[in-house]
């Protein structure tokens, strides 16, 4: 390591947000120093072998439009692709793709090494230094000082991290990875609140001890989409998952002996996630269902190191093993890793502004686990919002800040601001009320101009990018085209709907469920001019858009009247004790998170619709007030 | 609570009356009420609350004021949530003013209009259409609209509307967690499942916004305006129904140009009676006015009352935008049957529109016209339920959950279901049900889906 070095940005952490912070903060231009505990854990997926899912597929999607790297590495090391939820309507589809961890971490990693800008130092921060109030770098445990103009902690499940099997406590930030201690006192010491989260994940198994004849297997997509806009090809592998389901002896295990899951026990002070429950914690909440599922995935490709998907655990080792050997399949099975808990320190996110700012230090970032989400895709969006930031920030450019309705990104940062959730936090597509606008197949169009305006991409991404939005555009102009009944019926007959009598323009047809876009493509209209892999998916959302018209239309003008109250700006030196009428409640919540706009005020728990017209007349009243004056 | 200062208002009318109250709510409620009645901290704090203390009012200058009766309520457990003082003096509009003088020169502002009932709202002790029954309370016209704005200010009509919302997150949390967290396929048993609850709830909806007509006019009363051409008679009509004589009643065409309005209850059922200008054209143009103000009546009203003169027989003329109303809310009239012979009266019937014979003159037939009126509003009398939306701001909020439930309803019954749709419109129809409340649930959608249902892997 370099000690004395002076960076722009230091980014704390080589995690999935440290990662895409590095990255983006040197896109927009900074000198950027990356700060690991080891050069070996660079972009490790420290859990799940997969990238996106439900809500997150989009959240890749986005990634990807920003310019980040989640995306592409996923696609260059995907093994299975798959489409979420696609019985369910087409505004909550998700990709997710299960990767070769291994592949992974080497394609991320080697981003970083090429990527202009960027030092990778091999070292472990203590302390961010201040001066005169702002940021200035970070000491080191060897002493040293990094000097620079902006911090981004993204110190994942590293602060004063404890592991957890059964009695068993282990002081670390993952399993084999040493703990980093210091960072909370020190944030403590400038004023930063925190509190305690848990986390875990299942055991790995030896491969050849699974029967794999008993197990159900499970394939994806023939048509695999990928998440990256960028490709010219797209051929991965389809390698399958297996699954299993526990049985009521496996429970009786489980139930007797609970209290030595420190869950139970009392150990674990840290609140874990409610909708990633431990096996156990299911067991016990869940005592009607007979069986859950459990999925086992490669780590990797051809991996003998299997991932056991549901069976997130911090029982004791021996009873792991005993729960598993009573399914059918797992008789004779064996480990390579127990699954364990973790306790971590995570820093309270309503400190922070929309830009991952923390509101007392100017300078300082925090994203990632630290401000208490859970999830690879969580992690790399803030660290892609709070890289760019401090880039921007340095520049003196326009903050990257995006909304509710743009991404789900902007829901994610929202969220964590104003709902202080005590469990660690996953994106869900219900989280996003604007979801139907939310789309994958629309990442592009939501995102493209911001991107390219605050340097994210370049322009050879951006033509791609505009590209396919103008495709879009075109296959729905050309849906204006009419169809006769002999050319339709027999295809709307097949779709279970009813043949048409006369000619009628084929957007109307569309309107009709079942009858797709794609089925016209070559006749009607043309095929879309972009490259092979996004083809289908321009058809799709063009499909889309004229079938969801009408509840686009009305999302739109819910939208609009939201971004109004998001425009109405409220000063962080607001006194909130000056504003007669609000409650209690609300008065002191209001003046711990200090909201940045009357919309943000709004989405606070506790704060009443009453309470919002009281402060907004406040507002109007001491602008009218200013105004005079 | 909270620190807003402390406000002070004349609760009783003004005027004289045996004795009138002072109400003191905030803060500085019980400071003031050692000011007023010269007592030290010392003995303010043996005070007991909700008990009556009959105490001496001193004035400024420390001299007996008044005797008078005081009752403390202390915040939390009180109307407005905070500390309130009730003052009972002499009911001398002299002495209510004074007192009210004497607690602003002791720190207390007046209070603007419904602050009491806006306090308790804020804090928390009341909903919205709590806070409004108050104002329905105060203003009731009708034994049943007093029952009807108590059962609501008591809660009844949130706690319904509650347990609706409840429902309704029930079922929008089912959905989420299908959309959310199962990776399961769509079944039909899901789908029937959301249908059959949603159904439930939405026939309680349609419930409320089908008794919404009865309880409005129960406690705003029935708006039943009497028009016609010129001259058949609606003056003295309204004059007969009215029981005094209220309108100028002359036999000179187009007499009556303003609206005269009167309050008269029926079977217990207040109605405000509306006397409009004859219609027909005219170049006088006050007289225009009137009839423009009439025609704005008529599409006000809950009942139209057309009354025609008889005498003119044959040749009757329909006035054309009596027949732009709709045909329940019209009841024909055939005025000053004391004008023409006994046995014509049955030819007539068969003749004209169906509808009622009076003479406005000798009273005949009116009987018979405030039991048609009674009985053409329709009353939901018998309904067991003694709550229900009142105001426009309640219907309208209600009225959007059930058109969102309609459509629920129509895209489940679609295959493919679009899930996400479905959720959306559950989700309108919650808000709707919010905004009735004026409340909001923005995380208990979240909580209940990881609280009810195991999920995730």
């Amino acid at each position: 390591m370099k000690p004395g070095n002076k960076y722009q940005v230091v980014v704390v952490g080589a995690g999935h947000a440290g990662i895409e912070a590095a990255l983006a903060a040197a896109r927009c231009g900074a000198r950027v120093a990356l700060l690991t505990l080891s050069n070996n854990s660079i972009g490790r997926m420290s859990c799940n072998p997969s990238i996106g899912g439900l809500a997150k597929g989009q959240m890749v999607r986005e990634i990807d439009v920003l310019g980040g790297v989640m995306g592409l590495a996923a696609d260059f090391s995907g093994i299975q692709f798959k489409i979420l939820n696609k019985s369910k309507g087409r505004a909550v589809w998700s990709p997710r793709a299960q990767v070769d961890k291994r592949i992974y971490e080497q394609y991320v990693k080697e981003s970083v090494v090429q990527a202009t800008g960027i030092d990778i130092i091999e070292g472990e921060a203590v302390a961010p230094i201040l001066k005169k109030g702002n940021i200035a770098g970070v000491k080191t445990v060897d002493g040293g000082v990094i000097s620079a103009n902006a911090v981004v902690l993204t110190n994942g499940t590293f602060l004063n991290g404890v592991i957890h099997i059964g009695q068993k406590k282990i002081p670390a930030g993952r399993m084999g990875e040493t703990r980093s201690i210091g960072i909370t006192e020190s944030l403590e010491e400038i004023g930063l609140q925190h509190g305690r989260l848990k986390t875990g994940t299942p055991p790995r198994l030896v491969k050849n001890s699974i029967d794999w004849n008993k197990l159900d297997k499970i394939s994806g997509d023939n048509n695999p989409a990928p998440f990256s806009h960028f490709h010219k090809n797209f051929k991965p592998p389809n390698v399958p998952c297996y699954s299993i389901t526990t049985n009521r002896s496996s429970h009786d295990i489980i139930n007797d002996n609970l209290m030595l899951s420190p869950m139970f026990s009392g150990d674990i002070r840290g609140v874990g996630p409610r909708y990633c429950p431990s096996i156990e914690d299911k067991i016990n909440r869940f005592s009607d269902k007979n069986s859950h599922r459990l999925i086992c995935e490669p780590e990797w490709f051809n991996s003998d190191q299997i991932y056991l998907n549901g069976f997130s655990t911090s029982l004791p080792e021996d009873v792991q093993l005993k729960t598993l050997q009573c399914l059918s399949g797992f008789e004779n099975i064996q480990f390579v890793k127990p699954g364990y808990a973790i306790e971590y320190d995570y820093i309270y996110p309503y400190q922070l502004k929309l830009t991952l700012e923390s509101k007392c230090v100017p300078g300082l970032y925090n994203a990632g686990q630290i401000n208490g989400t859970s999830g690879y895709e969580e992690a790399a969006i803030q660290g892609l919002v709070a890289g760019a930031n401090a880039g921007l920030s340095l520049k003196g450019r326009e903050p990257l800040i995006l909304n509710r309705a743009e991404a789900y990104a902007g829901v994610l940062i929202d969220d964590l601001i104003t709902k202080s959730t005590p469990e660690p936090y996953r994106m869900f597509t219900s989280r996003a009320e604007h979801r139907l606008v939310l789309r994958y197949t629309n990442a592009n169009r939501r995102l493209a101009n911001k991107s390219l305006e605050c340097g994210l991409i370049d322009e050879s991404k951006y033509v791609v990018l505009a590209a396919q939005i103008s495709a879009t555009d075109k296959a729905i102009a050309e849906c204006e085209n009419s169809v006769i009944p002999d050319q339709v019926n027999q295809l709307i007959i097949l779709s279970g709907n009813k043949p048409i009598d006369q000619k009628i323009p084929l957007k109307i047809l569309l309107k009709r469920p079942g009858v797709l876009l794609s089925s016209f493509e070559g006749t009607t209209i043309s095929a879309p001019a972009v490259s092979k892999p996004y083809k289908d998916e321009i058809l799709l959302e063009a499909d889309t858009i004229i079938k969801y018209h009408g509840y686009i239309d009305r999302s739109n003008r819910q939208i609009n009247k939201i971004l109004k109250s998001d425009m109405v700006k409220l000063y962080p030196r607001l006194d909130y004790n000056l504003v007669v009428g609000l409650s209690t409640e609300s008065r002191e919540k209001l003046c711990s998170i200090k909201p940045e706009t009357l919309g943000q005020a709004m989405r606070i728990s506790g704060v009443t619709p009453a309470d919002i017209s009281v402060l907004s007349i406040f507002i109007a009243k001491q602008e009218r007030v200013s105004r005079e004056t | 609570m909270f620190n807003v200062g402390t406000v002070v208002a004349q609760s009783t009318p003004y005027g004289y009356g045996g004795i009138g109250i002072v109400r003191l709510t905030g803060p500085d409620t019980v400071k003031i009420l050692g000011d007023l009645t010269n007592r030290s901290k010392d003995e303010l704090g043996f005070i007991k609350p909700r008990l009556a203390y009959r105490w001496i009012i001193f004035d400024e200058n420390k001299e007996p004021f008044d005797d008078a009766v005081l009752t403390l309520f202390k915040g939390p457990k009180s109307y407005t949530g905070e500390d309130v003082l009730e003052i009972s003096c002499h009911g001398s509009p002299y002495i209510l003013k004074y007192v009210v003088d004497l607690c602003i020169s002791y720190g207390a502002s007046p209070a603007g209009p419904g602050e009491f009932t806006r306090r308790a709202f804020i804090n928390g002790k009341i909903d919205l259409m709590q806070a409004e029954s108050v104002a329905n309370l105060v203003s009731a016209s009708s034994h049943r609209g007093v029952n009807l704005a108590l059962n609501c200010l008591r809660g009844k009509l949130s706690k319904e509307i509650t347990s609706m919302r409840d429902e309704m997150i029930d079922v929008l949390s089912y959905s989420e967690h299908l959309l959310d967290v199962s990776e399961e396929d769509l079944t039909t048993a899901n789908i029937s499942y959301i249908i059959n609850k949603t159904a439930k709830i939405h026939e309680k909806v349609q419930k409320l916004i089908e008794n919404y007509n009865t309880c409005r006019i129960m406690t705003y009363g029935a708006v039943v305006v009497l028009c016609g051409p010129v001259n058949s008679g609606k003056s003295t009509l309204f004059n007969s129904l009215v029981g005094s004589e209220r309108a100028i009643v002359n036999r000179e065409p187009g007499t009556t140009r303003d609206l005269l309005e009167a309050l008269i209850i029926i079977d217990g059922v207040p109605i405000t009676l509306v006397d409009t200008a004859g219609l027909r054209e005219t170049a006088d143009d006050v007289e225009m006015e009137g009839v423009r103000r009439a025609r704005d009546y008529m599409n006000k009203a809950d009942l139209v009352c057309v009354i025609n003169d008889i005498t003119i027989g044959s040749a009757l003329v329909e006035v054309t935008d009596y027949t732009l109303l709709k045909k329940n809310y019209i009841v024909n009239i055939y005025n000053k049957i004391d004008l023409i012979p006994k046995k014509d009266i049955e030819e007539f019937r068969g003749l004209f529109k169906p509808g009622l014979f009076t003479s406005a003159l000798t009273g005949v037939g009116l009987d018979e016209l405030k039991n048609h009126i009674v009985t053409t509003l329709d009353l939901e009398s018998n309904s067991s339920e003694n709550f229900g939306i009142t105001t426009p701001r309640q219907y309208n909020a209600i009225f959007k959950s059930d058109v969102a439930m309609a459509a629920v309803l129509e895209i489940a019954e679609q295959p493919p279901v679009q899930l996400e749709l479905v959720s959306f419109e559950l989700q309108n129809a919650l808000n709707s049900m919010e905004d009735l409340l004026g409340t909001k649930t923005a995380d208990e959608v979240l909580n209940n889906m990881f609280d009810s249902f195991c999920v995730g892997k």
